[in-house]
């Protein structure tokens, strides 16, 4: 039990990553950004690739994922959402599902279809001991590091100007073109946060885990879930649904597995059902 | 049909401006002028197409026809914030603020993105602290915009259009839905502005707070205007009488 | 068949979108070549091979080695065949099934039916291959075929229309099952993760049969959906199960590199780990790294196997040969299907000139088939029409960089293997 808990309160870290851009782009560009889990994988397969072919060292080799992984995300936003946000709901899904379709399909012919991984020589001890569980020190310090980096875009989005203009954005549309804010730079800013927090969220689980470019929809259907849990609108409400996702899923995957997707949506379906705005939202769902 | 006293050049020139959605003609060659501090009320019937004049004067929509110059220059089809930052802003019908934004950070944005050549003259935060003080806003500075009564958040308004340093200024029925006091506290404040230089265009139901307030009023109906010229000159015009006012400001008068 | 590619990973939009250009591309070309093989049965000289493989979609990888190995046949042979004591061209037409059971149908009754093809070779795929078997019965005729390995390909086509010349999947196990049995201290306690699909259920029932016959201990078996993504919370149950001797993994190589991972992660020390049917796919050792120590695998072929026939000296010279020729190395589904037209090439040599292909006696000739030497080995068919092969020969990783090395069955053994295994 304690153990369960230990072990889904530190993926949850990484599931919190992964959705905080995609809770963001939700929030102020209005749409349900399916090429996200793409975004996660690029990030993660961009670090690896950085580290094992050019031999950067690995917190270089993160960042430079996690950046590129962003300035990708901007691209998409210029070149394909920027033309079609206003459109359809639908259009705008269909044309990010494509988005995510393109994205793996080219990944898959720079980089192949194999599962990789990054292996680390951390000098760490391999972990520790907390009460009964033992706690990996490198899943510990992917789990610090999703604490800090939310911290970071929590004080972005409070505190900076830029911060100030995306908020402005999703607040109010118009009003925030009205005050002199460029809604189409700030939007193409939105991807390239989204897709740095994506890219990082990568970065780490490339460590932990293999990624392949297949894997990609269950990342956006994570991130996807880990905000309905938590609430549209706040990093909070996606750090706290990540940490219970991460809970959720690992339980449910524990005690129950062969079952355990249909555990996972079945907390999907009640929360949106009774809790449509999730642990800590801000307002419904969806706003506009 | 009287018109303003000669002035120099005018801040806005809209001519001859259409704007089709479908197959609704919305507007139909409307054209008038606004002069450097001049506040010119523009009047006429629900779904005369003010709202829709405002929205592609600031650059919300685009034109299907005419020209708008503003200070000399073509604006018709540039974005909103680039619209806003030569100096025209709006103000919405019902007040639509940054909801979940603090009243300082709803100012405070409008100030941050100001052109670089008013940002260097005053810090973005002396503006925002101006645009509040004008407003008479200090005390509610660390509250969310959303739990304001509605006059504060119409007040917001006018700081946060302030806050951008405008040289026009255009109202959409700021007065609707306030009370008494606060509309005479937001008169006070657009008389104020008035006589800071700056130009405005008021759009108002309440037709006396117009003809107090404006130099020159414009009317359009049905997408085409209708008349133009000095409040009371238009206020006795029968056509403006039997489309707009009616009775009862006639009456009133 | 059992792959990794069995996981749907890709949804199959891209099947669909270009499943139905080649689909046609191939129809069209089928349509348009004139047809050399008469309806005489290949008296023009003629032998007129039909198939299909799943080109496009999950497989489409997997079914490009199927394709390139019957293509390395042919040329091996330089595109003859000798059928009843006389040389003829081969002639091979094959179709796109996508992975489509119905299509698979559709196309090996087109094949029999309209391009009169002289043989059939089955198709890559539990589902596809059953479906070819049910048109290829309705005419009355036989195939072979590898791309099935489950049970179910005996009990519906076995003894009168299939012959399947790969193991069943229940024998996988039986190799290193048996190396770690003889190990001492004899290994007591198994913990047994099963993917929940019939094939891997099939694997497990495998593992649980050979544990009861060698008084092993099932103290823990963990069923995971086919698209579990964190392995973490197998590795902590089979913690709870205790100190165990063997975990045996019945799933494909991303989940033996998962499982490997997060046992280590969080301090999981078996003393043997079989990590199933793929541990050879270069995959799994290029993320594993310096933690493929010890694991054990299964596998059904192998270069290193001591494999011989007529044209190559060893298993060894026909995997390089065909890496020359198309730049990979050979995996088993090669082996594979490049000895379906083989067993063919074997049974005609000395058929009725009159009649070669007749149905009938093809299914006697292949059923009384021995063959001592090939490149897949021995091969001869038990009343089912099954491949007689008891147990896939396993490997244990070992060195640095790790290698494969056969430790079961004793008389392909190169190493006597190790275990315990060293700690992750």
């Amino acid at each position: 039990m304690e153990d369960v808990l230990v072990y889904g309160l530190l993926r949850g870290g990484i599931y919190a990553l992964a959705a905080f851009g995609f809770s963001l782009v939700l929030g102020v560009i209005g749409i349900v950004n399916f090429a996200h889990g793409a975004l996660v994988v690029f990030g993660g397969l961009l670090t690896q690739y950085l580290a094992v072919k050019f031999g950067v060292p690995y917190a270089a080799a993160m960042i430079g994922g996690a950046l590129g992984t962003g300035l990708l995300g901007a691209v998409i936003q210029r070149l394909f959402v920027a033309r079609t946000f206003t459109l359809e709901p639908l259009m705008v899904l269909v044309q990010t599902f494509g988005i995510a379709t393109v994205v793996t399909e080219l990944g898959t012919l720079g980089w192949g279809s194999e599962e990789r991984m990054l292996r680390l020589k951390t000098g760490l001890p391999p972990g520790f001991m907390l009460g009964d569980t033992f706690v990996p020190s490198f899943d510990l310090v992917v789990f610090a590091v999703s604490l800090v980096s939310a911290a970071v875009l929590f004080v972005v989005l409070g505190r900076t100007e830029f911060g100030r203009a995306i908020r402005a954005c999703r607040d109010n549309r118009e009003s925030a073109q009205l005050s002199g804010i460029n809604l189409g730079r700030t939007f193409e800013k939105t991807m390239f946060l989204s897709g740095t927090w994506a890219g990082l969220a990568g970065a780490m689980f490339v460590t932990l885990s293999p990624v392949a470019p297949y894997m990609h929809f269950s990342w956006t259907v994570d991130s996807f879930l880990v905000i309905t849990i938590g609430g549209l609108g706040s990093m909070l409400g996606a750090l706290v649904g990540g940490l219970v996702f991460g809970v959720l899923s690992f339980g449910a995957s524990f005690y129950a597995p062969t079952i355990a997707p249909a555990i996972t949506f079945g907390v999907l379906l009640v929360f949106l059902v009774f809790r449509p705005q999730g642990l800590l939202g801000a307002g419904p769902a969806i706003r506009k | 049909m009287a018109t303003a006293s000669p002035l120099p050049a005018p801040l806005l020139r809209v001519e001859n401006l259409s704007k089709v959605f479908g197959g609704v003609t919305a507007l139909n060659g409307v054209g008038f002028d606004v002069h450097p501090g001049e506040v010119v009320g523009l009047i006429g019937p629900n779904g005369a197409g003010k709202t829709t004049l405002f929205n592609v004067i600031s650059g919300l929509l685009p034109p299907s026809g005419g020209t708008i110059a503003f200070c000399g220059r073509s604006i018709g089809g540039l974005r909103p914030d680039e619209i806003c930052a030569l100096g025209a802003v709006r103000t919405f019908q019902s007040a639509s603020l940054l909801s979940g934004m603090t009243v300082w950070d709803n100012v405070h944005v409008a100030s941050l993105f100001r052109p670089a050549e008013r940002a260097r003259v005053e810090s973005a935060a002396a503006c925002t602290r101006r645009a509040l003080a004008f407003c008479g806003l200090e005390d509610c500075r660390d509250e969310i915009a959303e739990t304001l009564s509605i006059g504060d958040q119409k007040r917001v308004e006018i700081a946060r259009a302030m806050a951008t340093g405008p040289k026009l200024l255009m109202t959409d029925e700021i007065l609707a839905g306030l009370n008494a006091a606060d509309s005479e506290g937001i008169l006070h404040m657009l008389q104020g502005l008035k006589r800071e230089g700056i130009s405005i265009i008021f759009v108002e139901h309440d037709v006396r707070s117009v003809m107090r307030l404006s130099d020159r009023v414009v009317v359009i109906a049905q997408g085409r205007k209708l008349a133009e010229g000095e409040p009371d000159a238009v206020a006795r015009m029968p056509e403006v009488i039997s489309v707009y006012l009616g009775g009862r400001y006639a009456q009133g008068v | 068949m059992l792959d990794r590619a069995a996981i749907p990973r890709r949804p199959s939009r891209r099947a669909v979108l270009k499943g139905g250009v080649l689909g046609a591309g191939a129809l069209a070309v089928g349509v348009a070549l004139p047809r050399i093989a008469g309806a005489a049965g290949g008296a023009d000289g003629v032998v007129h091979i039909g198939a299909s493989l799943p080109l496009t979609g999950p497989y489409e990888k997997v079914s490009r080695i199927c394709k390139d190995a019957f293509d390395f046949w042919t040329r091996t042979y330089d595109g003859k065949m000798v059928v009843a004591g006389r040389e003829r061209a081969v002639k091979w037409t094959i179709y796109d099934d996508e992975n489509n059971a119905s299509r698979a149908a559709q196309l090996t009754e087109k094949l029999i039916s309209d391009d009169k093809v002289d043989l059939v070779v089955g198709t890559y795929g539990t589902d596809t291959v059953l479906a070819q078997g049910a048109i290829v019965r309705k005419h009355g005729r036989v195939f072979v075929q590898a791309g099935a390995s489950s049970i179910r390909v005996d009990e519906e086509l076995g003894g009168h229309t299939a012959f399947t010349a790969n193991g069943r999947v229940g024998t996988y196990c039986a190799g290193a099952m048996d190396f770690l049995a003889s190990r001492t201290p004899k290994p007591k306690k198994l913990g047994l993760v099963i993917m929940d699909d019939p094939v891997y259920h099939e694997i497990g029932q495998g593992v649980k049969d050979k544990c009861k016959q060698h008084g092993i201990d099932v103290v823990t078996e963990v069923v995971l959906p086919m698209n579990v993504q964190d392995l973490r919370p197998t590795a902590l149950k089979l913690r709870g199960a205790g100190q165990l001797d063997i975990v045996y993994n019945t799933g494909w190589d991303v989940i033996c590199i998962k499982l490997a991972e997060e046992m280590s992660a969080i301090g999981v020390n078996p003393k043997a780990f079989v990590g199933g049917h793929l541990t050879t796919s270069p995959v799994v050792k290029e993320t594993l790294g310096s933690k493929m120590q010890g694991i054990i695998g299964s596998t059904v072929w192998l270069p290193q196997f001591k494999y011989r026939d007529d044209k190559y000296a060893s298993a060894q010279e026909f995997a390089e040969k065909f890496k020359a020729t198309y730049g990979y190395l050979p995996t088993y589904q090669a082996a594979f299907s490049y000895i379906l037209p083989y067993i063919y090439q074997q049974a005609l040599r000395e058929a009725d000139p009159q009649d070669p292909f007749n149905p009938k006696t093809l299914r006697d000739r292949l059923s009384r088939l021995d063959l001592k030497d090939t490149i897949w080995g021995p091969v001869s068919f038990d009343e089912r029409g099954r491949i007689r092969r008891d147990a896939a020969p396993a490997v244990q990783w070992t060195g640095d960089p790790a290698a494969a090395v056969i430790v079961a069955p004793a008389d392909m053994a190169e190493s006597a293997g190790v275990y315990p295994k060293p700690a992750w």
